[in-house]
């Protein structure tokens, strides 16, 4: 059941940009993390530009922090985060989907945000990873790392071990 | 909640609270749903035609209709609604949701286990990326009306008599313990039983909501024995203070193990219930489900439910699962969220071109229901 609230071409755009490394661009110029908000008028998924992330602003030091200031604790966003972790065979970066929707948030928005998680999943074919972030207590690595696999599977999250 | 009479020529209803409340003779007391589905489809009509004329006070034609339905609803009951909304009422657009997936999505939760104990049933039913996952639906009678019917046999038990206050004229006050002085109205109509138990279980729920308690750790005597006691009067004028009571009712909820009639089936507990439904879903989305699980529905607000819940449930959980409960502190959220999920949905606008519009029920017929409203 959606909420039929579009999706932006700029939403689109930049998930091809965040997930295919394109040749040519620098590595420090991709992105770590698309942040995306409801419009204005309610009507459709845009991209907050405020809140993204490239590469080379987020650095190598407390990398998930960075990441986690980005997403505010009294309104709802979605975010695609370009998570580089170890796992028993290799290196691997891979999307996780992020839905925030904090208990202070307004009902409104929340029930906006949950509804239209599905449409905007849709137009993101291969999302493997999805992160339900609603309390305080979400927001720690263990919950990242449960979700890509567990303990078992992920040695070391933005080289930081687990 | 509707009253009937039968006359000779047919039947008329009378609705709403206050009409409720008025003793008449000969007025049975029914309810249109059964199970959480539409059973009595006239008595139902008869509510939405007072709705429209008492309430909304417009014609029906002129406002499109959401409606939340229990996510155990069989299709034909679906598609029959459809008929009867588009056909009889000429409602121009209409869209059905699943309580429990409103329930979720006012919560900021697409996934997550919805616990909804109300009156006649408390059931889990776990919802994954805003779709209900049928297979996991369990439900158990164990719910508000099972403990009206327990208090009740505890009245019975201490020889109490609860007098509903339309009988009583005036009373006096009396000491605690003391038998009950009060004066019976004179001239009251022969009311119906239905009606009358109706207005015993009132009281019932009143003495319900206000005295018991639910116990953190399961039911132990010892301790029961040295519960503080909660002083209540029936509107008769009886009084007294209720101690171990207070918590022995309510155990049967979690553990049914005792209660008479049962036969000892303790997989009606509401922990098993949680487990059970989590665990009839793939394994993968376990986590996701035990990680949200979301109580509402009215007879959770039993003092003591949920920290009740949460013991069970880190217990008989997977030792490393990580265990979140939500459940809203205001009572109104607690039993309407799923009325308030749908107000926000509707009020959309984004949402009015996923409405059954009626010309789409035209051309697709009542199946179109199955089709736009998964």
């Amino acid at each position: 059941m959606a909420s039929g609230v579009a999706i932006s071409d700029e939403v689109v755009r930049n998930y091809d940009l965040i997930r295919v490394r394109q040749a040519g661009t620098e590595a420090g110029e991709r992105l770590k993390l698309l942040v995306m908000c409801l419009s204005k008028d309610q009507k459709s998924i845009i991209v907050d530009d405020a809140n993204c992330l490239k590469v080379k602003d987020v650095g190598k030091t407390d990398v998930l922090k960075k990441i986690l200031s980005k997403i505010p604790t009294d309104e709802c966003r979605y975010a695609l985060y370009d998570c580089s972790y170890v796992s028993k065979e290799s290196v691997k970066e891979d999307l996780v989907f992020i839905l925030s929707a904090p208990e202070t948030a307004s009902l409104k928005s929340k029930m906006v945000y949950a509804s239209s998680k599905a449409a905007l999943k849709a137009k993101m074919p291969g999302l493997k990873f999805e992160w339900q972030i609603n309390e305080p207590t979400d927001r720690d690595v263990s919950c990242l790392v449960e979700k890509l696999g567990g303990k078992d599977t992920v040695k070391s999250l933005e080289g930081i071990p687990v | 909640m509707g009253a009937e009479q039968e006359i000779n020529s047919g039947r008329s209803y009378y609705i709403d609270t206050t009409a409720l409340h008025v003793p008449r003779a000969g007025v049975e007391l029914i309810s249109p749903l059964k199970n959480g589905m539409i059973e009595d489809w006239n008595a139902f009509q008869a509510i939405i035609d007072h709705i429209y004329s008492k309430h909304i006070k417009s014609e029906p034609s002129l406002h499109p209709v959401l409606m939340s339905e229990a996510p155990w609803n069989s299709r034909a009951k679906r598609e029959k609604l459809t008929e009867l909304i588009f056909e009889h009422y000429n409602i121009p657009a209409f869209f059905l949701c699943k309580t429990a997936v409103l329930t979720a999505f006012a919560n900021g939760r697409a996934t997550g286990l919805v616990l909804d104990s109300g009156a006649t049933h408390t059931t889990a039913i776990p919802v994954h990326d805003g779709y209900v996952l049928q297979q996991g639906i369990v439900k158990s009678p164990l719910a508000g009306d099972f403990i009206t019917m327990q208090c009740r046999e505890l009245f019975q038990e201490m020889n109490i008599d609860t007098v509903p206050p339309y009988m009583i004229a005036s009373k006096e006050p009396v000491r605690e313990g003391a038998p009950p002085l009060w004066t019976k109205k004179d001239k009251l109509p022969p009311v119906t039983k239905s009606w009358h138990t109706y207005m015993c279980n009132e009281v019932i729920q009143d003495f319900q909501a206000s005295v018991l308690q639910v116990s953190d750790s399961p039911y132990d005597e010892q301790v029961a024995a040295q519960m503080p006691t909660v002083h209540y009067e029936m509107p008769s004028g009886y009084s007294t203070d209720y101690g171990a009571e207070r918590l022995r009712i309510p155990e049967g909820l979690f553990d049914p193990s005792n209660v008479k009639g049962l036969s000892g089936n303790t997989m009606l507990g509401v922990g098993h219930v949680v487990t059970t439904s989590i665990g009839m879903c793939d394994i993968d989305i376990r986590p996701g489900l035990y990680g949200s699980v979301i109580v509402t529905g009215g007879n959770t607000l039993l003092q003591g439910f949920t920290e009740r819940l949460n013991r069970e449930l880190s217990q008989k959980a997977p030792p490393s699962m990580r265990l979140k409960l939500i459940a809203c502190n205001s009572s109104i959220e607690r039993r309407f969220s799923s009325w308030i999920g749908g107000s926000i949905l509707a009020s959309l606008g984004t949402f009015q071109q996923m409405w059954i519009s009626k010309q789409e029920y035209d051309e697709g017929g009542k199946q179109s229901v199955e089709r736009k409203c998964p």
